[in-house]
């Protein structure tokens, strides 16, 4: 009248390992539930008894007492109901206990029995598959999401009955088994399925596309200034489709994010998963804990969500300065972390990060055919806020102008530079820079490896000495200078740098000048 | 209602009977307080048993058990109180009682 069932919960982005035992003993009917779980798995008692009863099973009649071990953990979320059925189900003797305690049970239930999705099923997978756990019951619907862990075998089903026939050996093995397919075959080719976006939609602005295949190499923080509609959400929404493909790792996360925040996949032509990188624009009325996570139990937030993907900020002078500010150490570290309740969670937020802006508030300084209205009282306190902390986060700075009527006429297909060639470029310059023993993007070096990596000759020191002094450089810019240069020579597949990679790189800081 | 009540007398009546054939010493019926009743009290092994008969005629609305809630079980508790009060019988072991009927030929008997 025992029985112990293996299950986990999702907890941030981590899974953990959670025995449910379940007892039933002589008494007034009634289940309890123990073991710190939050009122969703409290709910579940009722979900369970009426999925039991209407999938034809008898309920046991006693007093059924759930344990959820281990105790001091606190447990939310949906994925314990099936556990806790198959477990009340095993001490009733309806199923065979030895054999319900060995895969590892997900699942929410629906009342008539179905299995409902849950979220967070890859992260409470790759823990049962840290200690050692081999075979998986999972809702079908997470199917797709499951099949990302190689090495477990995978059940999914679609409602308890199956699950119960399962456990008793009445399902057809074969037949049961969802093939276990390697995430390899979940690529992210760029272009394929998705919304098919290229960057050969775009007329002109080859400058900026050139700034864009510099920035995806060396994943450097790019802000793009330019008056309204020419092309700057245009030109960063693309920016996904030149990022180098996503290595193993990277594809497990980013579809760990997804899992987390029930987040659908994206689907290629045949109807397989396809994890892409992603592309966030959050608005600039976001909050705090909109953009680095938060809440009761945290959940991600847009920098999370953007994680191996682009972060766009448009509009950034609109930002609360504030909120900018909070993006320092999750780019310095990559992750974030959230503390709530003697809890530490974890959030990855590795991103390229793009902003936008326009050159003064009404958006015309500089341009040819347009007059700018603002006073210089406006445009002052607009630079100071385009300066700080914005300025501290991006190593490029660029200046888009619009583009002339006859390059947008003439503009067909195939004329403008494509994705597929940026990407070219990109993977090039990656494969250089790993020739050379460099792993690491160009934008994560720090002072260390600059000096190591960014040797000049005595020609080029000459040259940076008088930008330097010209300027009016200080030493933070213009180590951001030599990393760009340093990405633009790899992109030029040269050792060392040379002058025409810092001219170049110089010239993407545009913001100097335009604050001389 | 006249029914219910009947398809009440006729599981208690069996009770009882039940109970006396298993060595219970039945010392009360229908104890009823204004807090609360108890069907049978009765005495076996030196613990006094409150014992509270529920006969279902289908199991269509859970099991007679089931149907013992919170609120009934604390009727049963101060009915209980009174009568250990009334009749000066503290310090003795006391067990709450269900005692489940399941009847699918009730009619037979009214």
């Amino acid at each position: 009248m025992f029985s112990r069932i293996r299950s986990a919960v999702c907890s941030g982005m981590e899974g953990r390992e959670v025995f449910v035992e379940t007892d039933i003993a002589r008494g007034l009917p009634g289940v309890s539930i123990v073991g710190m779980a939050s009122t969703m798995i409290m709910e579940s008692r009722d979900r369970i008894k009426s999925a039991i009863v209407n999938t034809g099973r008898d309920f046991p009649h006693g007093r059924i007492t759930v344990n959820l071990t281990p105790a001091s953990l606190r447990k939310s979320g949906s994925c314990l109901d099936l556990p806790i059925a198959v477990g009340i189900l095993a001490a009733g003797m309806e199923i065979d206990s030895a054999t319900a305690q060995k895969p590892g049970i997900i699942g929410e239930l629906a009342l008539d029995g179905r299995l409902l999705r849950v979220n967070g099923i890859l992260p409470m997978m790759m823990k049962l598959k840290e200690i050692g756990s081999t075979e998986l019951i999972v809702p079908a619907a997470n199917a797709d999401e499951a099949c990302l862990v190689n090495g477990v075998k995978i059940y999914p089903v679609s409602d308890l009955a199956a699950c119960i026939d399962l456990l008793n050996g009445k399902m057809a093995e074969p037949g049961a088994v969802y093939s276990v397919r390697s995430a390899d075959a979940f690529g992210d080719a760029p272009c394929s399925g998705g919304p098919a976006v290229d960057f050969s939609d775009i007329a002109g602005q080859e400058n900026a596309k050139r700034a864009i295949s510099i920035a995806a190499a060396g994943r450097h923080g790019l802000l793009m200034l330019g008056s309204p509609g020419c092309g700057k959400s245009m030109l960063a929404s693309r920016i996904p489709t030149v990022m180098p493909p996503m290595d193993r790792n990277e594809i497990l996360e980013t579809a760990m994010v997804l899992s987390v925040t029930g987040k659908d996949f994206s689907k290629d032509r045949d109807g397989r998963p396809l994890i892409m990188r992603p592309f966030r624009n959050p608005h600039h009325t976001i909050g705090r804990a909109g953009l680095v996570g938060g809440g009761n139990i945290p959940v991600p937030g847009e920098i999370t969500l953007a994680h191996n993907g682009v972060l766009f900020l448009d509009e950034i002078c609109e930002f609360d300065k504030a909120i900018i500010e909070t993006l320092r150490i999750p780019m310095e570290e990559h992750s974030i972390t959230h503390f709530r309740k003697g809890e530490a969670y974890r959030f990855p937020c590795d991103f390229q990060l793009v902003m936008a802006a326009n050159p003064c508030p009404c958006g015309f300084y500089g341009d040819p055919d347009h007059e700018c209205k603002c006073s210089q009282t406006q445009l002052e306190y607009y630079r100071r806020k385009l300066s700080g902390p914005i300025i501290d986060r991006v190593d490029m700075r660029i200046s888009m102008e619009k583009v002339k009527f006859d390059e947008l006429q003439n503009h067909e297909e195939g004329s403008s530079i494509s994705s597929a060639e940026m990407r070219a470029s990109v993977l090039a310059a990656l494969d250089f820079a790993k020739e050379c023993g460099r792993s690491k993007y160009n934008a994560l070096l720090n002072d260390h490896d600059i000096e190591k990596i960014c040797r000049l000759g005595p020609g080029e020191k000459r040259f940076m000495k008088q930008a330097y002094e010209a300027l009016g450089m200080s030493p933070r810019s213009y180590k951001k200078t030599l990393k760009v240069a340093r990405t633009i020579a790899d992109m030029d597949k040269s050792e060392d740098i040379h002058e025409q990679h810092l001219a170049e790189a110089l010239s993407y800081r545009t913001l100097e000048r335009i604050n001389e | 209602m006249r029914y219910l009540k009947n398809v009440g007398n006729i599981g208690e009546q069996f009770a009882a009977e039940m109970l006396t054939n298993c060595g219970y010493e039945i010392i009360g019926r229908n104890y009823m307080t204004k807090r609360g009743e108890i069907d049978i009290i009765a005495l076996r092994d030196g613990v006094l048993h409150f014992i509270e008969v529920k006969t279902r005629t289908s199991d269509e609305y859970g099991s007679p058990s089931e149907s013992v809630t919170r609120i009934k079980q604390q009727r049963m508790k101060r009915a209980a109180e009174q009568y250990i009060q009334g009749r000066r019988l503290f310090w003795r072991n006391v067990s709450f009682d269900v005692f489940e009927i399941t009847a699918n030929l009730i009619d037979n008997c009214i």
